[in-house]
């Protein structure tokens, strides 16, 4: 016989009440630490039903531990985050990115403590009442922004064995990492989804998984201050977040609420424009960021610091508009602008990775 | 009663099989490329000499940089490159 050798089966544990599962699951380290659902015969049955596929097919392997993920594992993973059955097919898209190594989530596991953040686009996002307006990025009481992060952080740690200390070295973990998803606004947003810069069309759904560093917010007044300045202080946001990935790819996703998104559509800008937009205004505010190789010489920090910004020249590659992502979503606010910038951790492989979800044949 | 699946993934047996095993590099040439990050100042010594003890490699290039964020530069990493079996690299914290 050739092919891909048979996955082992899920063990099946026995408990006589909740009280015992809640005992069951510390003692045998299914939860990074918070309270999880019981992944029941019933409830797995249920996801399985909805999905038509085989319970040991392989969906990937996923590291540092190189756990086999499968449909099976993969099911009682996301019945323990509190998902519907409707959220699974999301959910294996995201694995499918994680597992992927183009996207090579090795970054995630070192004393950066990057995490998984996961942007889910298209129609699924209101079919599945993604919570897309105030507090995105949650806690929001979106039962789909939650669960689907909760069951990829839950995969991670169940299937990937991403044990602190152990497998996974971060020095300080990242807060998100909990549960770090969210849905873009499909009804307050002037474009098309985002994923459509990724080259699948506008009646697609999809997940952008992103090796996510740093998480930083950034007010737009652009009542006060009009949206030429908006760009510049989105464009300096990057370096805020600073950049780490050098030797790697970069990416930057920003988060940009309706609000302000309506305003750059208003005045002209595309999507693709205001990428180009932020990445040219960075570029002029680039002197004051980390070294990059792409910019030829090495300068060591201590040199560089003895020097005035004006003097120091432009230390990193400029950034380009491939490597800046535009999301809509958070809260409608009159006349104000707010923005989440996020920065990749990527010393290798790609910084984001986006797959269109597959919906069960109906 | 409650029912439970276990969550569990198991390691894949096919891929950690499939991960290709160094050959000894006893013997071979051997390239050490060090960022010099501060915290490996005293260690990167002892671990340079430690393996050219145990290897008694028949070459030994060195390539210090000057800088953690910053890869070595392409040209010098290549003639590096063809010049040794086996690299030891010091990254990262």
């Amino acid at each position: 016989m050739t092919g891909e050798p048979m996955a082992r089966r899920a063990e099946i544990h026995q408990v006589e009440s909740i009280e015992q599962f809640i005992d069951l699951v510390y003692e045998q380290g299914w939860t990074d630490g918070l309270p999880v659902f019981p992944p029941t015969r019933k409830v797995v049955d249920g996801m399985f039903a909805y999905l038509g596929r085989n319970p040991g097919e392989v969906l990937g392997t996923v590291f540092p531990g190189d756990g086999e993920a499968t449909v099976e594992n993969v099911v009682a993973n996301c019945a323990m985050a509190g998902c519907l059955p409707e959220y699974v097919p999301v959910v294996i898209a995201a694995l499918q990115c994680i597992s992927d190594p183009a996207l090579l989530i090795t970054t995630t596991q070192s004393t950066g403590s990057a995490s998984i953040c996961t942007i889910v686009t298209g129609p699924v996002v209101g079919d599945l009442k993604f919570h897309t307006r105030e507090w995105i990025f949650g806690p929001n009481g979106g039962r789909a922004n939650a669960c689907i992060g909760r069951a990829i952080r839950l995969i991670l740690w169940n299937v990937g064995r991403a044990h602190p200390g152990k497998l996974i070295k971060g020095t300080m973990g990242h807060p998100a990492s909990w549960s770090y998803c969210i849905g873009e606004e499909q009804e307050a947003t002037p474009w098309e989804p985002m994923h459509v810069d990724f080259g699948l069309g506008p009646a697609d759904s999809a997940v952008t998984v992103m090796k996510a560093g740093e998480h930083s917010q950034i007010a737009v007044p652009f009542n006060t201050v009009g949206l030429n300045e908006c760009v510049t202080l989105l464009a300096r946001g990057i370096g805020r977040l600073g950049i780490t990935t050098s030797g790697g790819k970069r990416g930057f996703v920003f988060v940009i609420n309706p609000t302000l998104a309506q305003a750059f559509a208003q005045a002209g800008y595309s999507r693709a424009k205001l990428r180009a937009a932020i990445a040219e205004r960075a570029f002029k505010y680039s002197y004051d960021w980390q070294n990059d190789s792409k910019q030829g010489k090495a300068v060591p920090f201590a040199d560089r610091d003895k020097k005035a910004p004006s003097e120091r020249g432009i230390l990193v590659a400029p950034i380009t508009p491939d490597e800046i992502v535009v999301v809509v979503g958070g809260g409608v606010a009159p006349q104000m602008g707010q923005c989440v910038a996020i920065s990749s951790r990527s010393s290798a492989g790609k910084p984001m990775l986006t797959r269109k979800i597959q919906f069960p044949d109906r | 009663m409650l029912e439970l699946i276990s969550p569990i993934g198991y390691p894949r047996i096919q891929a950690q099989a499939d991960r290709r095993r160094l050959d000894t590099p006893v013997g071979g040439r051997i390239g050490f490329i060090w960022n010099q990050y501060p915290a490996t100042q005293h260690f990167w010594p002892h671990l340079e000499r430690a393996v050219e003890d145990l290897c008694k490699p028949s070459a030994v290039r060195r390539a210090y940089k000057i800088n953690t964020w910053i890869p070595l530069e392409k040209t010098q990493f290549d003639s590096l490159a063809a010049a040794v079996d086996y690299f030891v690299i010091g990254v990262g914290a």
